[in-house]
């Protein structure tokens, strides 16, 4: 059988919280949960979501939180006054 | 109360037996009107919104729809009584019934296509290392514009896929851009028989890519296709948004 990255399981569970709790039949019965529960789904979807979606944004973000440390130290002096000077430049 | 799980036709109660659902009751089905509703009695504490739960809920759809066209229902959605549940089906009896037929040998397959890559192998990426403030907030505005047009040209690649999936899908629903990482989140209907040259071609589409990673999810119950008002052009057309 065809070989499944690790993070098919967590894609796969996305697709279904996607599916079951925002499409599907919707009758004019009652939508009856468990309010602790839901609290669960919430902490553990953004987990997920946090690890499907956008462990590359992180990778990305830590990097650069990485080198505005170097710069701002390098440089503290003149960062009031080139943030200024990149002000004037985009109001242009 | 009772939890309802799917609606279908021409169901024996028999094929219930083997298959359980939230709680412990056994499930049972009622015919309204050419419909049979799947539902079991359940106490309200056992609706949680949790994965165990949220699975068995889909299990039980998934094994009905191995024999039968089937709505797929709402998670969550309960009744107070059978007399309940049957005045909601017949109130809607005709849209339930053009919606089965709709999806009668059909599964609905899923793409999410979510894009990869670091700051390495963002072909936007500024190598320079910034030596004043200025220079990094520059280089922070140029990058996030490289990224923008890189998720931009990343989507308009995906474009030939999604197009090649159309045209074996008798119905397709597509958001792009869900979020900065996933470019594409698609629901598709497609015949039966289609299913393994559907994942086929995404298969293929997702070798030739490095930048992006792309998933192939299902079969799924028809989840995305039984909304009755969005149907009204029965056209394949997927909504860009």
């Amino acid at each position: 059988m065809q070989e499944r990255p690790d993070s098919y399981r967590d894609v796969t569970l996305v697709e279904l919280v996607d599916r079951i709790l925002d499409k599907g039949v919707i009758l004019s019965g009652d939508i009856t949960l468990s309010v602790a529960g839901i609290d669960l789904v919430y902490v553990s979807l953004r987990a997920l979501l946090a690890s499907v979606e956008t462990a590359a944004a992180a990778r990305r973000d830590s990097m650069e939180r990485g080198q505005a440390r170097e710069a701002l130290s390098a440089d503290r002096q003149a960062d009031d006054l080139s943030l200024r000077d990149h002000a004037r430049s985009r109001a242009r | 109360m009772i939890y309802l799980y799917a609606i279908t036709h021409d169901l024996e109660l028999d094929e219930l037996s083997g298959l359980s659902g939230l709680g412990t009751a056994p499930l049972d089905a009622a015919a309204v009107e050419g419909l049979t509703a799947v539902f079991n009695e359940v106490s309200s504490d056992v609706v949680r919104l949790d994965e165990t739960t949220m699975w068995r809920h889909e299990r039980v759809i998934e094994a009905l729809m191995e024999r039968h066209p089937v709505l797929p229902v709402r998670f969550g959605t309960t009744f107070s009584d059978p007399e309940a549940l049957s005045v909601a089906l017949a109130d809607r009896r005709s849209a339930l019934g053009a919606s089965l037929e709709k999806v009668a040998g059909k599964v609905e397959l899923g793409v999410r296509a979510i894009r990869e890559g670091s700051p390495e192998d963002d072909p936007g990426t500024i190598e320079t290392t910034p030596t004043t403030g200025r220079d990094y907030i520059l280089n922070r505005v140029r990058e996030h514009r490289l990224r923008e047009a890189g998720a931009a040209e990343a989507r308009r690649t995906l474009q030939p896929l999604h197009h090649e999936l159309e045209r074996l899908s008798s119905d397709v629903r597509a958001r792009w851009s869900v979020s900065p990482d996933t470019l594409l989140a698609a629901a598709y209907l497609v015949d039966e028989d289609r299913v393994e040259d559907f994942r086929m071609a995404v298969d293929r589409a997702g070798k030739e890519r490095r930048d992006v990673r792309i998933f192939c999810t299902g079969p799924w119950p028809p989840y995305n296709f039984v909304d009755f008002k969005a149907d009204g052009g029965g056209g394949t057309l997927g909504t860009l948004s």
